[in-house]
């Protein structure tokens, strides 16, 4: 029997990370985003608290916790303070998951420790200017020399890619195209080679800048490969990217959580304003745009807690990630932005959270698997087969 | 039907496009929308061609150019981005009510000043409990002598601050009648005593910006005051078409500006080894994109066209200005998502248009106000 409802541990959890939230991070979420400044204080909070390795094996400094906590956590920070959650998400399921799942016994001794107390943050680095969505262009090549390999290429839109200590970098193992040979190596902060261009000033997530990185011959060594390729299998970038279904996860969590920061808000406001002499929520108009949130919220909450639930080998089905993230993605610009909308003009000013949180929501759209790739991916498994997007 | 622009107007067309192509380039609107700052350089190139002038009568300085002019202008200045025509629509808006309502005094005296660009005009209805119900504002003025002194808070004022600025503000002159009656139309020039402006910080529109403003007692002149003691109402209303149409011209324009600069990213743009608008998916969009920014302007020049043969359209007006804000809306939205990661960076233009054409549902009556009034021409009694 499939069970829609959070056990009494999972409720109990909510309400500890919520009450956390709201004391803690709501008070100044405005504050990173209108000072563009990374929210190091709440990182340090929740490395405190334990928050940051929950989902870290517990062999390795962490709690262990389920994919679903993270689900839980990042849904309720989101829902008070965008920047935050997204630090949280690199924490628990991005690079860090990755490095987790992938990594050697080594590293893993080596590295995850140090995530769970926050003394380091690994950023994840796959993007390039050439390559987005088609993610398998990308150049930056690595290559044997001797006992170590070298790494050249530059890099885009790496979240935090400037404050991490670590980045776990895509990279092409010889002269191979396409997902053929495609690997990832961590590269640490001071590696000689290793440079970062400005942050990039972006409309949302303001808190938490993406970076340029640029590799010119940075000597890595063997200790440093993750996923090692060869020119000839897309084995190691099949298992790169399956690896980071709970960050799609988490993402739409985290959108689940900014639509329910909206909803309330445009809720509560609905019955305090009053144009016409009575509260606009006695407007069907109103009315029927709440019950329409309300709606999608619902659907979008629950395909979430089922992607983060339905797990093989400890990892979410990838097409439940996928319908996950684009349902919920979408969904999080039409709340926040009807939230908006029943705002009016207030919710486009600064002195109400509404247009940072249309400003936040925008971005789920636009990394982490677009809407586009993820439908690429739905439509494969319709047809029980995938179409070639180089087809001319 | 013809939907042909007659030589004059292709004429003006051009010449609009040419100027702002030359003054309002991508770097300059870039750093005034960066640090809020009004487009005065921009703003003077209109005084220079004489477009404040356009709408106004020969003998104050204009042109006699009627509303299709207006929207031609209205969407080549929308084009750059829709603050640009707010600025424009401000001044000339404002000053068409004091041709309509004004004594032959203020005629001569401020319609001149604002064609040769001395002052400028801006407006200020909506308070913190006055939105979409503007007749339920609460900011006074009362009678001392030959003078008005005026107290309260205007709320949502677009480029108040702005220099040589009048302030064309409506406030309650009679406060022992309900709603709409009782209201009177003042002209506060910004800088007068007791006037207190507050920029607010806003998701976007930050070159002309909007403001909170305080008049705590402020004195002015009755020589200051437009059309008759507890006629505001009524001022207000009789420019609210020709003003509606011609900031929906303004979204059609800056909607363009969208699906161009997507089109062009699309041809471009390289992913999977061919460009990204060879894929059906994204051509789809734009041709999505191209057909609703149509539909849009189809509708504004309907609207225009019946105004201007002196018909009436309210209903054409309203479903205007609702599709063509939701649509600029729309394909700013989708013009984000084709341009991917980048068009969320502030260095590049597509975050801005969406940033702009979110305010757009909101202001000059919300799309729920507009659906109000469509719905009301079709006999239904909406509450």
């Amino acid at each position: 029997m499939f069970s829609f409802k959070l056990d009494d541990e999972l409720e109990s959890f909510r309400h500890e990370v919520r009450s956390l939230a709201e004391k803690e991070f709501a008070p100044r979420a405005a504050y990173w985003d209108e000072h563009e400044e990374y929210p190091e204080a709440n990182k340090n909070l929740l490395a405190e608290l334990g928050y940051l390795g929950m989902l870290v094996p517990e062999a390795y400094g962490g709690s262990g916790l389920s994919l679903i906590h993270g689900v839980v956590f990042l849904e309720e920070l989101a829902r008070v303070c965008f920047n935050t959650a997204l630090v949280g998400q690199l924490y628990l399921n991005g690079p860090a998951k990755a490095l987790a799942e992938l990594g050697t016994e080594e590293q893993k001794q080596r590295i995850l420790p140090g995530v769970v107390k926050g003394d380091y943050l690994i950023a994840i680095s796959i993007s390039e200017p050439g390559a987005g969505s088609a993610v398998t262009d990308l150049s930056t090549n690595i290559r044997k020399e001797g006992d170590d390999y070298i790494l050249n290429g530059t890099k885009c839109f790496t979240t935090a890619g400037i404050e991490a200590t670590h980045s776990m970098v895509f990279a092409r193992f010889g002269d191979s195209k396409g997902a053929r040979g495609i690997g990832a190596v961590l590269v640490e902060k001071g590696m000689e080679g290793f440079t970062t261009g400005k942050p990039e000033r972006k409309m949302g997530g303001c808190g938490v800048k993406e970076a340029e990185l640029h590799f010119d011959n940075v000597r890595i060594p063997k200790e440093n490969i993750i996923v090692e390729a060869t020119p000839y299998s897309n084995e190691g970038f099949k298992r790169l990217m399956s690896s980071f279904g709970p960050e799609r996860v988490g993402n739409a969590g985290m959108c689940v959580g900014i639509s329910q920061g909206a909803y309330e808000t445009a809720l509560a406001y609905s019955e305090t304003r009053k144009q016409f002499g009575r509260p606009i929520a006695e407007f069907q108009g109103i009315q029927w745009k709440i019950a329409d949130m309300a709606t999608q919220l619902h659907a979008a909450r629950l395909m979430v807690y089922r992607a983060a639930t339905n797990l093989k080998n400890g990892f979410p089905d990838p097409h439940d990630c996928a319908m996950a993230k684009l349902y919920s993605n979408e969904m999080a610009q039409r709340i926040t932005n009807e939230a908006l909308q029943i705002h009016g003009h207030y919710g486009y000013c600064r002195d109400y959270p509404l247009e940072r949180m249309v400003r936040d929501a925008r971005g789920f759209s636009l990394g982490g698997g677009t809407p586009e790739i993820l439908r690429n991916t739905i439509a494969a498994q319709c047809y029980g087969r995938t179409f070639n997007q180089r087809r001319s | 039907m013809n939907f042909e622009l007659t030589e004059e107007q292709n004429l003006l067309r051009d010449s609009v496009r040419r100027m702002m192509d030359d003054i309002a380039t991508a770097d300059y609107i870039r750093e005034h929308d960066e640090q809020g700052l009004y487009p005065y350089e921009v703003y003077d190139q209109w005084v220079e061609m004489g477009l404040l002038g356009l709408p106004f009568p020969e003998e104050f300085g204009g042109y006699d150019g009627n509303v299709l002019d207006m929207v031609i202008v209205g969407e080549e200045l929308g084009r750059k981005g829709y603050d640009f025509l707010g600025a424009y629509a401000l001044s000339v808006f404002n000053a068409l009510n004091i041709l309509r309502h004004g004594s032959e005094a203020q005629k001569k005296q401020y319609i001149p000043q604002v064609i040769n660009g001395d002052i400028r005009m801006s407006i200020s209805m909506t308070e913190p409990d006055a939105g979409s119900d503007a007749g339920n504002m609460r900011t006074t003025a009362v009678r001392e002598g030959d003078d008005w002194v005026i107290s309260g808070q205007k709320l949502f004022s677009t480029a108040a601050d702005a220099k040589n600025n009048v302030i064309n503000l409506y406030c309650k002159t009679d406060t022992t009648v309900p709603y709409q009656k009782g209201i009177s139309l003042f002209m506060v020039p910004y800088d007068t005593p007791g006037v207190e402006i507050r920029r607010l910080k806003t998701l976007g529109r930050r070159m002309l910006g909007t403001n909170e403003i305080f008049f705590n007692n402020v004195r002015i002149s009755d020589e200051m005051r437009i059309g008759e003691v507890n006629e505001g109402w009524d001022c207000m209303l009789s420019g609210l078409l020709l003003e509606r149409v011609v900031t929906t011209a303004g979204y059609a324009g800056n909607a363009q500006t969208v699906v161009d600069q997507a089109l062009a990213y699309a041809k471009e743009r390289k992913q999977f080894g061919k460009p990204i608008g060879n894929f059906q998916a994204i051509a789809h969009m734009l041709a999505d994109m191209q057909t609703k920014v149509d539909a849009s302007r189809m509708l504004m020049l309907r609207a225009a066209s019946k105004m201007a043969k002196g018909e009436k359209a309210l209903r054409e007006v309203s479903q205007a200005k609702l599709f063509g804000s939701e649509t600029f809306a729309e394909v700013a939205n989708m013009g984000m998502q084709i341009m991917g990661g980048y068009s969320y960076m502030m260095e590049f233009d597509m975050q801005r248009h969406y940033r702009d054409a979110r305010s757009t549902t909101i202001t000059a009556g919300t799309s729920q106000m507009q659906r109000n009034l469509i719905a009301n021409t079709m006999g239904l009694k909406v509450k």
